[in-house]
């Protein structure tokens, strides 16, 4: 098992009212899985996503990935986990406005102290695979919107992860540049890379091996998909 | 992260707001430009006082009298008023210009004591004027004690040829005095200086009443730099005891069986100054010593010091603020990128490190920028000093400007003043939740 999470729940306070964003969810992903997480809006699904790539801790429960349980970790030890087996790709992007390009697909090996020359050395070949060689050194504010997806992609490569996370990550493309996307991620996923991804897309889900939908923080449904199916046709 | 990249990062970060950086780091500046200009100003002024202090005595001298006697603090704080203080009660009888005079017997006591090197008569008369031989115009003239072997800082000229010889040496204010422009061209003039007889001496000595006055002519040998005693001369001893003897109206002044009532008391070593002050005080005497007044300047210098430095201290307090103020605007702003660089795997040691020091840079620059103008502003003080009063009791010194070290420490200090106002927003920087900057923006 590459991950699994155990009855975990993250509620957040509201003044009087508790929120139960996720709630006791238990998880099994194999590693090389790609699996599509759907459901309407405030199900839970961005909240779960961010526990177990370690960007929030759960109110209760416990997650292990790569049989290391995530959520004993340290503020110090979870940052490391964060660099180095997880990376997220956002709707909106988030890259830094103040770094060109090749800075932001090279930052999570800054914070590996990976030297500048070799951080760049490094980024590269997924640079030119991803057909970002023109546009080292611009701005995001100078690119379309596919541009920064794509350059989003790759710092979240950059960093070789084991396990890739993407917020809805064609939420903000139009159908064309999102389809661009979705085939580089089931191309990241027959290289090895575990993705999870949330989407409110039923095509984008397609591309996936398994649809979980969740509700007032529960999965409540399961849909295998055929291994041979969907995205690539 | 390494600390090149933390470096490089903080910098462009700190670029990138221009304007803001560039106030903040002048309200550092501006703090440690006051902190700098007014211990210039406290440091260079108390120089001075000391360096006046040391040329009107040695420090190693002490002047010592007999209690209830002629005093002359007394005799100067009565002059000037009191000084501020409240009158005291007088513990004795004595009226306020007795000359009560010290012999042989009493100078016993004070020889054997141990750290004393010699003790003699305090040779000074009383100058009525000075003026140049042939010429009419006279001028105001104060004799000092003249040491031998302790010698003078001479600008122009030589020292006595022996300690009779009708010899002066001048203070260099009386260049322009009589007229000339080099002290060269007075050197080997002769000067005529009248020596006054003191009112006691001519009231109770009646056969010398008819002679108020009398005129010593001397050659001028020497020139000592102009300070506060700007109308100083000096003479060889023995030319001065003969000069004392007239103003005082005493013949056997000056000798073992009545030394005037001033003893000079030289002590073997300046740190032993003190130390033989207070048995000479022990033994009944009254002592007074330059020492004990640089003392009491230097006390006087690190109350202002310390008042002065307070400003300094409230425009740094305000240049904190400053920093505080515009990093936690700046984190504000850039939630969202601190939120990526946390999902990135910043830790949060690593974002505080990021803004401590950019905050130090700040801190940095400010002061460095700071001592800059401070030594700007101080140098042209100097220049403008120097021009007010041409060669004038080191005037071009007024403002001390620092040494390596001091400026070193005030650029270190600088820069853990910022790094200190860095540390709360830092931190505040380091613990922003992830989830939040990055989701609601
Ligand atoms: N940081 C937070 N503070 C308070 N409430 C939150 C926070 N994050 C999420 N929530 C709440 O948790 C629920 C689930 O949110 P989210 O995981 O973003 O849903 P989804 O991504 O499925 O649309 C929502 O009701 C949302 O308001
Ligand atoms: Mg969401």
């Amino acid at each position: 098992m590459f991950l699994s999470s155990e009855n975990l729940t993250r509620s957040f306070c509201m003044g009087e009212q508790t929120i139960v964003a996720v709630d006791h969810i238990n998880l099994e992903v194999e590693a090389g899985e790609y699996i599509a997480f759907m459901g309407p809006s405030g199900a839970g699904k961005s909240t779960l996503l961010y526990l177990l790539g370690g960007l929030d801790r759960p109110s209760q429960g416990k997650i292990c990935v790569a049989g290391k349980e995530i959520t004993k970790l340290s503020e110090r030890e979870l940052a490391r986990y964060r660099n180095q087996n997880v990376a997220f790709i956002f709707q909106d992007f988030n890259l830094q406005d103040h770094l060109n390009v090749l800075e932001n697909i090279v930052l999570p090996l800054k914070f590996r102290e990976v030297a500048k020359r070799e951080r760049e050395k490094i980024a590269m070949s997924l640079i030119e695979r991803l057909g970002l060689s023109q546009r080292l050194r611009h701005k995001p504010s100078e690119l379309s919107g596919g541009e920064r997806q794509r350059v989003a992609v790759a710092r979240a490569l950059c960093g070789s992860p084991q396990l890739l996370l993407a917020d809805e990550p064609t939420g903000n493309l139009d159908s064309k540049t999102g389809a661009e996307i979705v085939s580089l991620l089931s191309d990241l996923n027959k290289n090895g890379i575990t993705i999870l991804v949330v989407t409110h897309n039923h095509s984008v889900a397609q591309t996936a091996q398994k649809i979980y939908t969740i509700q007032d923080g529960k999965i409540v449904h399961c849909q295998l998909l055929s291994a041979a199916s969907g995205g690539k046709a | 992260m390494l600390w090149q990249d933390i470096f490089t990062d903080a910098a462009h970060n700190l670029l990138r707001k221009k304007l803001r950086t560039f106030l903040t780091t002048a309200g550092v500046a501006i703090g440690i430009f006051t902190v700098f200009l007014t211990l210039a100003l406290a440091v260079g002024i108390k120089n001075f006082l000391t360096y006046q202090m040391r040329t009107y005595g040695n420090t190693k001298v002490l002047q010592v009298h007999l209690k209830g006697g002629f005093s002359p603090e007394r005799m100067l704080h009565s002059r000037m008023g009191g000084l501020g203080q409240t009158p005291k009660p007088l513990k004795d009888e004595s009226t306020r210009f007795e000359m009560k005079m010290l012999d042989e017997e009493k100078l016993q006591q004070i020889r054997s004591l141990e750290g004393v090197k010699s003790v003699g008569p305090m040779v000074f008369a009383i100058l009525n004027s000075i003026r140049l031989y042939q010429s009419e115009e006279r001028f105001d003239v104060v004799q000092l004690p003249f040491i031998a072997g302790e010698s003078l800082e001479l600008v122009a000229g030589r020292e006595f040829s022996s300690a009779a010889a009708a010899e002066v040496i001048l203070s260099y204010s009386y260049v322009p005095a009589f007229g000339y422009r080099t002290p060269e061209e007075l050197l080997g003039k002769e000067v005529v200086v009248s020596v006054a007889r003191v009112p006691p001496a001519q009231f109770f000595l009646a056969r010398m009443l008819k002679e108020k006055l009398k005129n010593f002519r001397v050659k001028i040998v020497g020139f000592v730099g102009e300070g506060l005693l700007s109308t100083a001369a000096y003479f060889p001893e023995n030319f001065a005891i003969e000069m004392g003897r007239f103003s005082f109206g005493i013949d056997n002044l000056f000798t073992p069986q009545n030394y005037g009532f001033i003893a000079r008391v030289v002590v073997n070593d300046e740190k032993h100054v003190l130390q033989v002050q207070s048995r000479i005080e022990e033994l009944g005497f009254r002592a007074s010593s330059v020492l004990e007044q640089l003392e009491a300047i230097n006390k006087l210098f690190l109350t202002i010091e310390g008042v002065l430095s307070l400003f300094g201290v409230i425009a740094i307090v305000v240049a904190c603020l400053g920093i505080i103020n515009t990093l936690i605007m700046s984190i504000h702003e850039r939630r969202r990128e601190i939120g990526v660089m946390k999902a990135v795997g910043a830790t949060q040691g690593e974002i505080t490190l990021l803004y401590a020091v950019e905050a130090a840079t700040i801190g940095l620059c400010g002061s460095i920028s700071g001592i800059a103008i401070g030594m700007a502003v101080g140098g042209i003080g100097n220049v403008v000093a120097a021009h007010l009063y041409p060669g004038y009791w080191r005037a071009h010194m007024l403002f001390w400007l620092g040494d390596f070290t001091v400026l070193a420490a005030l650029m270190l200090f600088g820069c853990i003043v910022g790094l200190l106002a860095g540390i709360y927003p830092a931190r505040k920087a380091a613990k922003l939740d992830p989830i939040r900057a990055l989701k609601y923006e």
